[in-house]
C-alpha cells in the first residue's frame, strides 16, 4: 500500500469483508461464477494453476502450460470434430490411436466430453479413445433426428 | 393412485424441464419411487434428455409418442397404445434407472395442437379432447407413485390434458421481471379449469430456478416472491433455490456417461440443491 493511502474505516472494512464472504459463498454454489473467477485470477497471475495431475504450478509458462483441467479446445493439438466429419469414425480413431493417454485425456477435458469425469480413472487408452469417438459422434449428430420430422 | 404434478409456466426457458427431470431422477433413485414423466411439450426436450434422439425418432415414426394420442382425437382414429408408448427404465444414469419411465412427446404435436384447440370449448370445457390423456392412461397410472408432467409454455388443450389428471402443479420461475409476470394468469386459469371440471388442483408452489445469487435483481425478485406469498397473492415459494449452473445444463446430455446422480449433477454443487428440492417436494405432496 502506498504511503499516502488512508486506512479504511471500520465500515469500509466490514463492507469489503461482507462482500468477499458473499462472493466466496456464491462461488461455492455457482460453478459458472467460480470458473469465471478462477480464469480471471489465473490470468491476473494472482492464482497459480495447479494441474489435474498434481504437477508444479504453471505460473509464467504461458498458454501452452495451461493445466489439463482448464484446457480449452484451442489448447489441444487434435480437434476430433473436423476429423470425424472428414474421415469418419475410422479416421478419427486412427488419429487418436497415435496419441498417448495424457493427450487423450486433454481432448476429453478441453471439449468436456465427460463432464462427470468418470473416465479420469480409466487406465486403458482404448476406453478413452472409444469415449471420444462416441461423444464426438453424438454431438455431431445432435438434432439430426429433429431435422427429419 | 400416484401423486400427479404438472410443471407449468407460460414463459419458456424458466427451468420446467430441468425441474421435472431432476425431481423424477431423485424420486426414483434416492427415494425408490416408481415415476412416470409425461412430456407434453412439443419441444420434446424432456424426452431427448431421457432417451436418445434415434430412439425417439423410431418411436415417433411408429405412433408411439403423444402425437398419436392427439392425432387420434383429430382424425377419429384409435391407434395410440399407452403400453407401447411408455418407455421403461429410461435415463443415462447407470444405463437406465429402474422405475423411471417416460411417455414421450413429439415435435409433430406442434402441428396437431392447433387443430385440437379448434375443436375444444376453452370457456366451458364441455367440448373437445380434454380428457384424452386421462382415458389413455387409466390402466397404467396406478402402477406409479409419482407422475410428473412437463407442460408446454401455454395453457391450451395439451396442457389442460395434463391438468385434468393432476393433483397439483408447480411453477418454476427465473427470479426476473418477465418470468414472474406469467404467474397470475396461470393461477387464474388453473383455478377456472379446476372449478369447471370439479377437480381440486393445488398450487404446490413456486420454484425459483436459474438463480444467480450474485445479482441484485435476482435477490430482490426472490424477496418479493416470498413477500407476495405472505400477502396471499401467490402460492408459497419453495425454500430450496435451484442455481444457474453449467452442470445442470450439461446434465441434459443423455449420451454422457454417468453412473450416479452426483456425477450427473455435480457433487457439492447443484446435486445438493436438487436433492433438497426433492425432499421438500415430498413433504408437500401429502394428500
Amino acid at each position: 500500500m502506498s504511503s499516502d493511502s488512508r486506512d479504511a474505516t471500520p465500515e469500509q472494512r466490514r463492507a469489503v469483508a461482507t462482500f468477499l464472504r458473499r462472493l466466496a459463498d456464491q462461488a461455492e454454489r455457482d460453478e459458472t461464477l467460480a470458473a469465471t473467477l478462477h480464469t480471471l485470477l489465473a490470468e491476473s497471475g494472482l492464482l497459480t494453476s495447479a494441474t489435474g495431475d498434481g504437477d508444479a504450478p504453471a505460473r509464467g509458462k504461458g498458454r501452452a502450460s495451461r493445466s489439463a483441467r482448464t484446457a480449452t479446445p484451442a489448447d489441444v493439438a487434435v480437434d476430433p470434430f473436423p476429423l470425424l466429419r472428414a474421415g469418419g469414425e475410422s479416421g478419427l480413431r486412427a488419429r487418436l490411436d497415435t496419441l498417448d493417454l495424457a493427450a487423450l485425456r486433454q481432448i476429453v477435458r478441453a471439449h468436456r466430453l465427460d463432464p462427470a469425469r468418470i473416465s479420469a480413472r480409466w487406465t486403458a487408452r482404448e476406453r478413452v479413445v472409444t469415449l471420444i469417438v462416441e461423444q464426438t459422434r453424438a454431438r455431431v449428430n445432435h438434432g439430426k433426428a429433429f431435422s427429419r420430422v | 393412485m400416484p401423486y400427479v404434478t404438472s410443471v407449468i409456466n407460460l414463459k419458456g426457458g424458466v427451468g420446467k424441464t430441468t425441474i421435472t427431470l431432476a425431481l423424477a431422477h431423485f424420486l426414483a433413485l434416492e427415494h425408490q419411487k416408481r415415476v412416470l414423466v409425461i412430456d407434453l411439450d412439443p419441444q420434446t426436450n424432456a424426452t431427448v434428455c431421457l432417451i436418445s434422439e434415434d430412439e425417439w425418432k423410431s418411436r415417433d415414426d411408429n405412433g408411439r409418442t403423444l402425437y398419436q394420442l392427439f392425432a387420434d382425437q383429430v382424425k377419429g382414429s384409435r391407434r395410440f397404445d399407452a403400453d407401447a408408448a411408455i418407455v421403461r427404465d429410461v435415463s443415462n444414469v447407470g444405463g437406465g434407472v429402474k422405475g423411471l419411465d417416460l411417455l414421450p412427446s413429439s415435435l409433430r404435436l406442434i402441428k396437431v395442437q392447433d387443430r385440437v384447440t379448434q375443436i375444444t370449448d376453452l370457456e366451458t370445457y364441455e367440448r373437445g379432447p380434454l380428457f384424452a390423456l386421462r382415458d389413455a392412461l387409466k390402466e397404467y397410472l396406478p402402477y406409479y407413485d409419482h407422475v410428473l408432467i412437463d407442460c408446454p409454455p401455454a395453457l391450451g388443450v395439451v396442457t389442460l390434458n395434463g391438468l385434468a389428471i393432476s393433483d397439483s402443479y408447480i411453477v418454476p420461475v427465473v427470479p426476473d421481471i418477465l418470468s414472474v409476470l406469467g404467474i397470475p394468469p396461470i393461477l387464474d386459469r388453473v383455478e377456472h379449469f379446476g372449478r369447471c371440471t370439479k377437480r381440486n388442483i393445488r398450487a404446490l408452489g413456486i420454484v425459483i430456478s436459474k438463480m444467480r445469487a450474485q445479482t441484485i435483481l435476482h435477490n430482490e425478485m426472490e424477496r418479493r416472491l416470498r413477500e407476495d406469498f405472505v400477502e396471499r397473492r401467490f402460492p408459497p415459494v419453495f425454500q430450496t433455490v435451484v442455481p444457474e449452473s453449467t452442470r445442470i445444463a450439461e446434465a441434459a446430455n443423455v449420451m454422457a456417461p454417468v453412473n450416479t446422480l452426483q456425477q450427473k449433477y455435480g457433487n457439492g454443487g447443484p446435486y445438493e440443491e436438487l436433492s433438497m428440492l426433492t425432499r421438500e417436494y415430498l413433504t408437500c405432496v401429502v394428500r
